[in-house]
């Protein structure tokens, strides 16, 4: 009896063994490509089949700053994602407002029409605003990339707030208002600390995606709109692997520091757009 | 049915609603011209009618700015914008750190160095108010300069209508002012460097590197899978020089007097299509799969799986030096021809304001002093763009090869349908599947 | 709706659906009719009518092979993702010791941009990066780097890579809204644990996987960055629809008539595979 126990005590940790195997194995996958291009970044002389780079050096990194001009393209990209932010929450707020709290004849047809956007291959409608742009003289101005962001941002923030506005309980602004609140500070004071998570998480999201869109980006920009996925694709077909290591690295700090400092705040499972009834 | 009417309705007004008032969004308001802009997104929607992109970029060109030009005694600018089409990451650097700061110390003036590509100019040139230009000086591969002309952009003939002000041009070879690529240029541009290609090769694993193209070719079973081609549908310009230069080798392209023999007329020959069939032969040969573009090849190159492949010289040295390819890399040539790389011309468009001319052109006989060049080809091997051989220290010759024995294995890329053949058909054609 | 005359409240709720509205027909519904307009004009023309480019690109052998390879990459990668994210998302729910640590990690290949991703999993299983310098120093038997970048099974490691967050996140939010009463119940009536796993938790869990599944499925199919750099020879349908346009000069139509066969096919793919599903799923 013992011994059975004993055994099914060694196959329990073993199981815990064999878990944690797996979860090593996936990270490993996840972040090894992250490590290969750091030690790339910092490499130089790495020839023929070493495990290590037998030679540091930070110079690519001083390339990666001056001459391909890292702060500038920086600014571009985060002036294209806050404008393409600001966009996408104006236009899903009154939407997802009017699609999460209204009754309207034929609302399934619509969320589905406004969501079409996901179903079609990005490159499609990329095609279709590239020629509109060309003739509106949009390509290459940050409002104009940050509009074609739009296009794939704006669903997904609709989508997201209307889920919100949906859940607002109808009771919680009924007993504000029986409390002798006026309507301004019910929506001060009640509405907008329960929608805010939402917005907040709507916005994350469209931020991430509009920092991460190459397609329609490479559609639409120009010499003075180069994003951050526009220039590692140019750098990755010209010019040394290295330097684009030290500017991927340079680009990756930022996207992984938001992530760890905003999982506590908004689920992080918000970014991947995979929210329930989905 | 009766249910669908009102959603009916509702695209029917906002359709309405999206016309008739474009400002969706505050940041709309805040760019006036998106304004009108927006507005145009629904009246095309409704006409449905495509009208030439061309024609719409000089409309909208037209339509007047606040901006006023104003005759007053303008003092010379102290800054110009340079936009760099031709030079890779080695010169980009090169540009940054040597050159413009030599140009602000000893002339004090600041150039904005900016990286672009052939086409965005272009457009953007298209875009331009006559006299309001704002991209004061190129720097340009030879094609841009025909291809910039033949879209209607001017520029200023540098010579020899503008020898007295940039006197250091005299010294480049006047074939090369004259004309790129068999198209007359009429001296729309200054050479600043020439670019060639060379072998390159591992030097651990090949000891006696092929002298002409036939002798690659007849020893292509020594190196297989070890030769580093690059995709014909790469953006770089290895993607056709490669291939042409073996082509040139088993055909003639262009008759006596340098003109382009026509493809249809090649295609009927037995050489061509013997050579063509050499060619397809030849990428079985290659270290496979073929790389997308010249860094995936330095990548097979370092990691030892590539042996033998061509490159600009430059390049191949400079990095080289950096560390970025191992030092056991050597150069040379192949007897039939080696393509030339994309030689480099400093070009100025007519449509800048007038007052920056003078500085511009002070910044170009500069860039073609003595001194400059001779930078040029000693930190970074490439060829100048200025006769000035004698002026060059020996040493530099045991590194590159002079420029005599070098010229005569220089091949220009004379037919351009060839090069676009290979282009086009290439990645069905010569790509081993 | 609650107040008010009905013709005030419509049009109210009409300018509260009008920024959406008009996002999805100025960005969405005008280029979609743009790219399909000038999919039927001759070549750098704005006049006539011609399926020209439809029928020339249909016909090429080639086209086949292009439809084919694109189906088998967004596929194959949507059923590795699957079983990659079942097994994940199981251990992930029993909130072991750093299972938020592993959470996060699931999450990096959606936050950071494809390209940096791509360039990475070209370094490492490259002919000289690591995998291949583990495989050739540790398992017998081989001495050659194994060919992984550039190969359609390589591609489909790159897609699921990066891709499978959607369906992994979609299956573990499903896993953690699950009762565990009913899994009790079914241990308590003495089922064990596979038993409970299999009869049980997987059948319930299946829509939200398969929900998750879509997701990858369409990132997959109309992926782009990642076979622009990473593809080598294998060119699905949205980098041939690049490269139509990377032409000088570029052959605007051409590229249209190929997007949008490659839309057509997508939606007639989603629709078949909803309705085998029959589940309503964005």
């Amino acid at each position: 009896m013992t011994l059975i126990r004993q055994y099914l005590k060694a196959l329990w940790r073993g199981r815990r063994l064999l878990i944690y195997t797996f979860l090593l194995c996936f990270a490993l996958l996840i972040y090894l490509p992250f490590l290969m291009i750091a030690l790339k970044s910092i490499g130089r002389g790495w020839f023929g089949r070493l495990w290590l780079p037998p030679e540091l050096t930070l110079d690519w990194y001083k390339w990666a700053i001056e001459v391909t001009n890292i702060p500038e393209i920086t600014k571009n990209t985060l002036i294209i994602a806050g404008l393409a932010v600001g966009m996408a929450t104006l236009i899903g707020i009154p939407t997802g407002w009017a699609f999460g709290r209204y009754r309207i004849p034929g609302k399934e047809l619509l969320m589905a029409m406004i969501l079409l956007p996901r179903m079609i291959p990005p490159i499609a409608y990329a095609l279709g605003v590239a020629q509109i742009f060309y003739r509106l003289h949009l390509i290459n101005t940050h409002f104009g990339v940050a509009l074609a962001h739009v296009a794939v941002c704006a669903p997904y923030a609709i989508l997201v707030l209307s889920a919100t506005f949906e859940g607002l309980d109808e009771r919680v602004l009924e007993a504000a208002s029986v409390c002798g609140a006026s309507p301004l500070r019910t929506f001060l004071h009640v509405v907008v600390p329960l929608i805010l998570p939402g917005i907040l998480s709507s916005m994350i999201f469209t931020f991430t995606t509009s920092y991460n869109e190459f397609t329609l980006t490479l559609m639409t920009y120009g010499k003075d709109t180069v994003t951050l996925p526009v220039r590692t694709y140019i750098a990755m077909g010209e010019g040394y692997w290295e330097v684009t290591s030290a500017m991927s690295i340079l680009l990756v700090i930022p996207s992984l520091l938001v992530l760890f400092l905003i999982q506590r705040q908004v689920a992080p499972e918000k970014l991947v757009g995979g929210f329930k009834g989905v | 049915m009766k249910r669908w009417m009102p959603v009916v309705a509702v695209l029917a007004v906002s359709a309405l609603i999206l016309t008739a008032c474009p400002a969706v969004t505050p940041q709309v308001i805040e760019v006036p011209k998106e304004v009108v802009v927006e507005k145009k997104v629904i009246e095309t929607v409704e006409v449905v009618k495509e009208v030439p992109i061309e024609k719409i970029v000089k409309e909208t060109v037209e339509v007047p700015v606040e901006k006023v030009v104003v005759a007053t005694p303008v003092p010379l600018p102290t800054e110009i914008t340079l936009v760099d089409t031709n030079s890779g990451a080695n010169f980009q650097w090169y540009w940054q750190n040597q050159v413009v700061p030599a140009i602000q110390e000893q002339l004090g003036v600041k150039v904005n160095y900016v990286v672009s590509k052939e086409a965005e100019l272009l457009e953007r040139m298209k875009a331009w108010q006559p006299g309001q230009g704002d991209a004061h000086l190129l720097f340009t591969k030879p094609e841009t300069i025909p291809n910039a002309l033949a879209a209607g952009l001017e520029l200023e003939t540098l010579y020899p209508d503008k020898a007295d002000v940039i006197p250091n041009i005299e010294k480049c070879p006047k074939s090369y002012l004259e004309s790129v690529l068999g198209v007359p240029i009429g001296g729309k541009g200054a050479l600043y460097w020439r670019s060639q290609y060379a072998l390159i090769y591992n030097s651990e694993y090949i000891k006696d590197p092929p002298t002409s193209w036939k002798e690659f070719y007849e020893r292509r079973e020594e190196w297989k899978g070890h030769i580093g081609l690059v995709r014909p549908d790469a953006k770089s310009g290895a993607s056709y020089r490669i291939p042409y230069s073996f082509l040139n080798a088993f055909v003639k392209m262009t008759d006596e007097e340098g003109k382009a023999i026509p493809l249809a007329e090649l295609q009927a020959t037995p050489e061509w299509q013997d050579a063509w069939a050499k060619l397809v032969d030849f990428y079985s040969y290659a270290k496979l799969p073929i790389p997308a573009e010249p860094p995936n090849m330095f990548e097979d190159f370092n990691a030892g799986d590539t042996w033998i492949s061509f490159y600009a010289l430059d390049y191949s040295l400079w990095s080289r030096h950096q560390g970025t390819m191992p030092p056991i890399i050597k150069s040379s040539f192949l007897e039939e021809g080696m393509a030339a790389g994309s030689d480099g011309y400093l070009v100025v468009p007519a449509g800048i304001p007038e007052e920056y001319k003078p500085v511009v052109y002070k910044v170009i006989n500069f860039l073609l002093s003595d001194d400059q060049q001779i930078r040029l080809i000693t930190t970074m091997w490439q060829y100048t763009g200025t006769d000035i051989w004698d002026k060059i220290p020996g040493v530099v010759w045991d590194t590159i090869p002079p420029w005599e024995k070098m010229e005569p294995a220089r091949l220009v890329i004379a037919n351009k349908e060839v090069a676009d053949y290979i282009k086009e058909v290439g990645p069905e054609a010569l790509v081993p599947k | 709706m609650r107040r008010g005359s009905p013709i005030r409240s419509t049009l109210i709720t009409l300018l509260m659906l009008s920024p959406g509205l008009a996002s999805f027909f100025g960005l969405f519904f005008y280029p979609m009719l743009v790219t399909i307009v000038r999919s039927l004009r001759p070549e750098g023309q704005q006049v006539g009518w011609t399926l020209q480019h439809y029928i020339t690109f249909l016909r090429e052998p080639r086209a086949r092979e292009v439809i084919i390879l694109t189906f088998v990459l967004s596929i194959a990668s949507t059923l590795c993702s699957m079983l990659l994210s079942l097994p994940l998302c199981l251990v992930l729910r029993q909130k072991l010791r750093g299972h938020r640590f592993f959470r996060l990690t699931m999450l990096i290949p959606r936050v950071v941009p494809g390209l940096i991703g791509a360039l990475g999993l070209l370094l490492l299983f490259g002919s000289r990066g690591w995998v291949n310098l583990f495989l050739m120093q540790v398992v017998p038997f081989i001495n050659e780097p194994v060919r992984i970048n550039y190969t359609v099974p390589g591609l489909i490691l790159f897609y699921t890579w990066l891709y499978f967050p959607f369906t992994s996140v979609t299956t573990l939010s499903t896993l953690e809204s699950l009762d565990p009463a009913i899994e009790e119940a079914a241990s308590v009536s003495g089922a064990n644990r596979w038993q409970v796993l299999r009869h049980v938790v997987i059948p319930l869990i299946m829509p939200g996987i398969l929900a998750g599944s879509v997701l990858t499925f369409m990132a997959a199919f109309g992926a782009f960055s990642i076979p622009l750099v990473a593809g080598g020879n294998y060119r699905p349908l949205a980098v041939e629809i690049y490269r139509q346009i990377d032409f000088t000069p570029a052959r605007w139509s051409a590229a249209c008539a190929r997007a949008m066969i490659m839309a057509a096919l997508q939606v007639g793919f989603l629709t078949v595979y909803m309705r085998v599903l029959r589940r309503p799923v964005a």
